[in-house]
């Protein structure tokens, strides 16, 4: 069950009309409990028992943090959590890589071993299951939040559905103290969430997936390719990525505003960046503040030398770069944006030791010629982020140069690109008026309004419907 | 009162929905080999007296032409045409009928349905939301589509099944992804195309250019079947299949079981309601039915069956085969000749 689908919003429009029936806020949770099982169970009903472990694991270890003072002992306590969460995440996700890989490095030292591999299906959304309740020991363990004394709580933290699956990676603290209180339908944005849900499913389902069409087959069979449509497809896929991952996150917010619940902002406007750092304070933002947060800071962060404090940031893109799957190509991308956080920081250390500023900050120009750097990096990293190998990247982006013969993909590419970009450049400067302006609207033209452009989403939508990408992550 | 905005606000939304995918719905749905097919038929229908429908043994078996000499020379001349695709059966053959013959056909005397592949519902999962199949899950065929399950005892209906049917459903009546194709076929997009050179690959030519190819390759198998006879390898087993097909339409003379034919008696009333009479044939392939029509069907249906090598054997002469279950050009011809003079014998077309 996806969002776009026919069934989720059958689904939902059950879910919401009982939540909001239901008197008393314990049912509420009690509801919504129920259906968010129902919604991951959906998928795969044997991997249920995952979220219920995670649950009971987690805040049985939570509690047991609170109550013991002795550092050795809720370390103990924490390595336990640490070894479940990880260790669930690494046998699902990461087994078979692992072995295929130790397996590649004894036979390139000339030792000969046949490898052991197991039929592991992974369930939907393990990493972010995982990041999640992580988080929440961590913060406990560092004393930043006081463990949930209700389990009807935290249970329904670690499976409340919109977020369940593919985030954005909601973090204890801020959403537990949101079940202090029963939810107020008065209080619900009505207008703004069904806006940005519509604006969500467009960009999935009649961007993203339309343009994956058009793209695959090129990502599949790189060889050949005229240099145009490598770097089209290159540039598009960038695009796919983005209308796919931020559309689900604006659905999701948008699904979880309307039982009356917040999520994080996850994205904002992340190619009109000028420098990676600012990208990835833009990109997937819920999974950057956690890499920072539990991972950044616990390595140390830039609490040493510079050395140092390159060393944590290089390991901790590399690990963001395996969190989303286990292929050399995440972590060669990981391995890629570590170097580029790298050299911004040294670089602006440079300026700051010589006291002169950025040549990019200076005017217009600068900062257009420091946005396009930017862009064509994130670009290149997303090429080796999409492509199934790191040959057929390769391969690919060696088809950059070749500029005979005819381009194949359809020039409407050419119109499709720039036109996005301008109405994300104008959304990024005026999108909060024109929401503002939509939500002002008087009743009857609001809403025939929404229903007839509801109608047109499916009209634009290609026939087969894609996943979204990050819930194989 | 909240309740009652809600309601109201609802009731809005869903009109203006129901507005939109009206208007969309005017603009036409996606082409399919059959939207394409129907288009090419359409322009025939002011002058078109017989119309076969039918799968692959209509579109590459009857030769109008051939049907339309041997008419004339029986006296009873008459000018027909042809609609249909690879696999056409039952549910969607019934859909693109009834879209077809709404459209006015002032010469239409009859038409003649080949049901070689029987009712079939043709909803393989693989196929799963492909156009096609989603043109035909129409308002008007939920309600065959449900006479059919109820008519085979539910078989092969479980609620995966049943939920792919109503998705389906919805996707006709929402025109999904019907508006890629149009945007492209938009003027200035055709223009910015031309002009920028490139060739072009999209969704929407992909039918288009398909079923001009498969156009081709008919026309084409014509002319090359003309002068290409059957395999030498293929030839034994033409005869062994021969000789099974003879003794199983003789067995299925004895014992056999029966086959609901309502759907039949509806097609009668569809085509009555356009003032056309209906005839239905069996095309002459290898393979024989194990099933009948029932005796009411098979005595009140007009019904000609060119499946029986005993009756018709220049049909299954190894000149006039093909490699498959078809035909060959010459093969072609003979069929078209036979089906005129059939047709003429039973005077069905008054």
């Amino acid at each position: 069950m996806i969002f776009t689908e026919p069934v989720f919003l059958l689904f939902f429009a059950v879910c919401w009309s009982v939540h909001w029936l239901l008197g008393s806020h314990r049912r509420q949770k009690l509801w919504l409990i129920a259906c968010s099982y129902f919604f991951y169970g959906s998928w795969d009903w044997r991997f249920l028992g995952l979220i219920v472990a995670a649950t009971c694991v987690d805040y049985l270890v939570a509690q047991q943090l609170e109550r013991h003072t002795e550092p050795a002992t809720r370390k103990l306590i924490l390595f336990a959590s640490l070894a479940f969460n990880l260790g669930v995440l690494g046998f699902f996700k990461y087994f078979n890589f692992f072995v295929q890989s130790g397996t590649g490095l004894l036979h390139w030292l000339g030792l000969h071993v046949q490898p052991k591999t197991l039929p592991i299906v992974l369930p939907v959304g393990i990493s972010f299951i995982t990041f999640q309740t992580l988080s929440y020991t961590l913060d406990v363990y560092r004393r930043e939040l006081a463990a949930s004394r209700s389990f009807l709580d935290f249970a329904f933290f670690v499976s409340f559905f919109p977020q369940l699956v593919a985030g954005p990676i909601v973090r204890a603290r801020d959403f537990l103290p949101q079940l202090a209180h029963k939810p107020q339908l008065a209080g619900v944005e009505g207008r703004r969430m069904l806006l940005m849900f519509l604006g969500g499913f467009l960009k999935k389902a009649c961007l993203a997936d339309n343009l994956a069409r058009a793209i695959d087959p090129i990502f599949a069979k790189p060889g050949g390719v005229h240099g145009l449509d490598a770097a089209l497809a290159a540039l598009s896929y960038s695009v796919q990525i983005y209308c796919d991952f931020s559309g689900y996150s604006d659905m999701a917010i948008a699904v979880a505003g309307m039982l009356g619940y917040r999520l994080v902002k996850n994205f904002d406007f992340p190619y009109f960046s000028r420098d990676v750092q600012e990208f990835w304070r833009r990109w997937h933002m819920s999974l950057s503040s956690w890499l920072r947060d539990y991972l950044y800071i616990s390595l140390g962060g830039s609490r040493g030398s510079r050395w140092f404090t390159y060393r944590n940031l290089f390991l901790t893109m590399l690990l963001g770069g395996l969190w989303h799957g286990a292929n050399t190509t995440f972590l060669v991308w990981g391995a890629l944006h570590g170097a580029a956080l790298i050299a911004h920081r040294a670089y602006r250390q440079a300026l700051a030791a010589r006291q002169v500023a950025s040549p990019f900050e200076r005017n217009a120009a600068g900062q257009l010629l420091a946005w396009w750097f930017t862009l064509a990096w994130v670009v290149f990293c997303f090429t080796i982020f999409r492509a199934p190998t790191l040959d057929r990247a390769w391969l690919l982006l060696g088809r950059l140069e070749v500029w005979s013969g005819t381009p194949k993909l359809s020039p409407d590419f050419w119109l499709l690109l720039p036109g996005l970009a301008g109405v994300h450049f104008v959304l990024s400067r005026h999108g909060r008026a024109l929401y503002a302006r939509v939500q002002a609207l008087p009743d009857p033209a609001f809403y025939l309004g929404y229903g007839a452009c509801s109608a047109l989403v499916p009209y634009f939508m290609p026939v087969n419907a894609q996943p979204f990408i990050y819930f194989q992550f | 009162v909240q309740a009652l905005r809600f309601a109201v606000n609802l009731a809005l939304a869903l009109l203006g929905m129901s507005l939109m995918a009206a208007a969309l719905d005017a603009l036409g749905p996606m082409s399919t080999p059959l939207t394409l097919d129907a288009e090419r038929v359409l322009r025939e229908r002011e002058r078109c007296q017989v119309l076969f429908v039918g799968p692959s043994y209509v579109v590459s078996q009857i030769h109008p032409a051939a049907f339309d000499a041997e008419s004339q020379r029986l006296a009873s001349p008459l000018r027909s045409c042809l609609f249909g695709g690879t696999g056409m059966r039952g549910l969607e053959l019934r859909v693109h009928l009834s879209r077809l013959l709404q459209e006015g056909w002032p010469a239409l005397k009859l038409v003649v349905v080949d049901i070689t592949l029987g009712q079939g519902r043709s909803f393989d999962q693989g196929n799963w939301y492909q156009p096609r199949l989603i043109q035909w899950h129409t308002l008007e065929s939920a309600r065959w589509i449900f006479d059919y399950y109820r008519s085979t005892h539910w078989n092969g209906l479980d609620a995966k099944v049943a939920r792919a049917h109503l998705g389906h459903l919805l996707a006709n009546q929402l025109n999904l992804g019907v508006g890629l194709e149009k945007l492209h076929l938009l003027a200035l997009v055709r223009r910015a195309q031309r002009a920028l050179g490139a060739r072009v690959k999209l969704p929407e030519s992909d039918a288009r250019r398909a079923y001009r190819s498969a156009q081709a390759e008919l026309a084409g198998r014509k002319k090359a079947q003309a002068n290409a006879y059957m395999k030498r390898t293929s030839q034994r087993s033409h005869d062994r299949r021969v000789a099974q097909l003879i003794r199983a339409k003789a067995r299925l003379r004895k014992t056999h079981k029966t086959v609901a034919s309502d759907w039949l008696f509806e097609l009668r009333e569809l085509t009555r309601s356009h003032r056309a009479e209906i005839a239905f044939i069996e095309a002459p392939v290898w393979l024989a039915r194990r099933t009948k029509l029932q005796r009411k069907a098979a005595r009140a249906l007009p019904m000609i069956d060119f499946n029986d090598p005993a009756k018709y054997p220049p049909l299954y002469l190894r000149k006039h085969r093909g490699n498959t279950h078809h035909v060959n050009w010459y093969g072609g011809e003979v069929y078209s000749r036979l089906l005129a003079s059939e047709l003429s014998r039973r005077k069905l077309v008054r």
